[in-house]
């Protein structure tokens, strides 16, 4: 029987000043070396973890997103997360040559009466299948150059769901098709019309929602605790 | 490479347990009647090399949330109980085991060992081994409203109730070895006769000599 869980966005108002994407692993342990070192052994699979921190909320809107997301969080919900732009995604500058960190504005130069820009959503073709629980997939690079490197995160969108993945280690061939290495694996087959992503969304349940609450300050403004991400296999 | 050749490979040379790094996990399969459940020891969706899908009972804290016995070997002719839970099921599909409950008992839950090499994710190329089978004898339910910091959470908890296949070993055997009742079956056979039993009374409660001590 399958279970489809309910899918919010996270609120494009929350948003954080710190941010980290880790591949989480859990090890178990595997006994003492002579020397006394710990050795363990890493989990197969792991799921990924994103870490953010907040300053306070300062505009209205920004509050009530706040206010509908406590709620929103201590009943489980799964969020799709945008990653907000840190080093660990690839530069735009590296992808079009010019800085759209910001989104794209419309060609007369002006953003959207928000003040937001169009997003900005590059991504590389992949270039063969990969299975799902892989963790290897091949994707091509021949005009974006040898831009992806370890440390990035990419992600994929399949099945209507997010996924993003750190990239553990890449080799690039002489025609620069890349075969890239990720942390955690796939979660769903890959094929040669699937696009990677350099702009990822995760699927992710808030982990301790409790702490992620503040109260509204002089009855305005709230601070979010720091919201530990964990990826939702769904 | 099967199970044992893989094994044996990741051993390699080493001469103490501690030097041999090889990474098994536990799969489950409960073979019940309105389909087979497949889960394994650990996160996220294992494919493994025959295609089937298990699915990761650990949570993101590192719970696992499937209650497993430790297995003891049944070669002492013991047959323990063993409880297996699955908590946190959702409410429609813990409606459904209930509904199935009556045809639950006399199904297996089979342990297989999956092994995974570096590099392979969740997809580990070594066919998974047979590690033990069990009966379930019964099946039983629990649902409750817990609290937990701020969060209502109903779970619904389904319990199997499992021995090995050594169960009922100790149970009398269903008739008696005697002359008069071996010639009998003997009769019920065609066969004229049966003295496999003839000496039997003279032996009971009879003091063997043996190297005449």
């Amino acid at each position: 029987m399958t279970f489809t869980p309910a899918i919010y966005d996270w609120r494009v108002n929350c948003a954080p000043i710190d941010q980290v994407f880790r591949a989480g692993a859990l090890q178990t342990p595997g006994g003492v070396t002579l020397g006394g070192y710990l050795a363990s052994n890493p989990e197969p699979g792991g799921r990924a973890e994103l870490v953010m921190e907040f300053q306070n909320f300062a505009t209205k809107e920004a509050n009530l997103d706040a206010s509908w997301t406590i709620s929103r969080a201590m009943a489980g919900t799964v969020w799709r997360v945008r990653l907000y732009k840190n080093v660990q995604l690839v530069d735009a500058a590296d992808l079009v040559g010019s800085d759209v960190n910001s989104g794209i504005p419309w060609n007369n130069g002006e953003p959207w009466a928000n003040g937001e820009n169009w997003a900005f959503a590059p991504a590389a073709a992949v270039t063969s299948s990969a299975a799902k629980g892989a963790i290897s997939f091949t994707a091509d690079f021949s005009v974006l150059g040898q831009v992806l490197n370890i440390g990035h995160v990419i992600g994929f969108y399949l099945d209507g769901y997010s996924f993003a993945h750190k990239v553990m280690d890449i080799s690039y061939s002489a025609a620069n098709i890349a075969t890239v290495e990720v942390m955690p694996p796939l979660r769903r087959a890959l094929t040669a019309t699937d696009y990677m992503l350099f702009r990822p969304s995760m699927l992710a349940v808030v982990q301790d929602a409790a702490s992620l609450m503040g109260n509204f300050r002089s009855g305005r403004s709230m601070t979010f605790g720091t919201a530990r991400f964990l990826e939702a296999l769904v | 490479m099967a199970f044992a050749d893989a094994l044996l490979a990741l051993t390699g040379t080493a001469t103490d347990s501690f030097d041999i790094v090889a990474t098994v996990r536990r799969c489950f399969k409960y073979d019940f009647a309105s389909g087979a459940v497949y889960i394994w020891d650990g996160q996220g969706i294992l494919t493994t090399e025959d295609g089937q899908e298990w699915i990761g009972t650990i949570d993101a804290d590192g719970v696992n949330h499937h209650n497993t016995p430790a297995v003891r070997d049944p070669r002492d002719g013991t047959s323990p109980r063993y409880e297996f839970s699955i908590p946190y099921l959702d409410a429609a599909t813990y409606a459904a085991m209930k509904a199935d409950q009556s045809v639950a008992a006399g199904r297996d839950i089979i342990c297989y060992h999956a092994l995974f090499n570096a590099k392979e994710g969740l997809l580990p190329q070594t066919p998974i081994r047979f590690a033990w089978k069990m009966t379930i004898r019964g099946v039983t339910f629990s649902e409750a409203v817990e609290e937990n910091s701020g969060q209502f959470i109903a779970s619904y908890n389904v319990t199997a109730l499992a021995r090995s296949l050594e169960y009922g070993r100790s149970r009398t055997p269903a008739g008696t070895f005697t002359d008069t009742a071996q010639n009998e079956r003997a009769r019920v056979l065609g066969v004229a006769s049966d003295s496999g039993c003839s000496f039997m009374a003279r032996n009971a409660n009879r003091t063997f000599l043996i190297e005449g001590t």
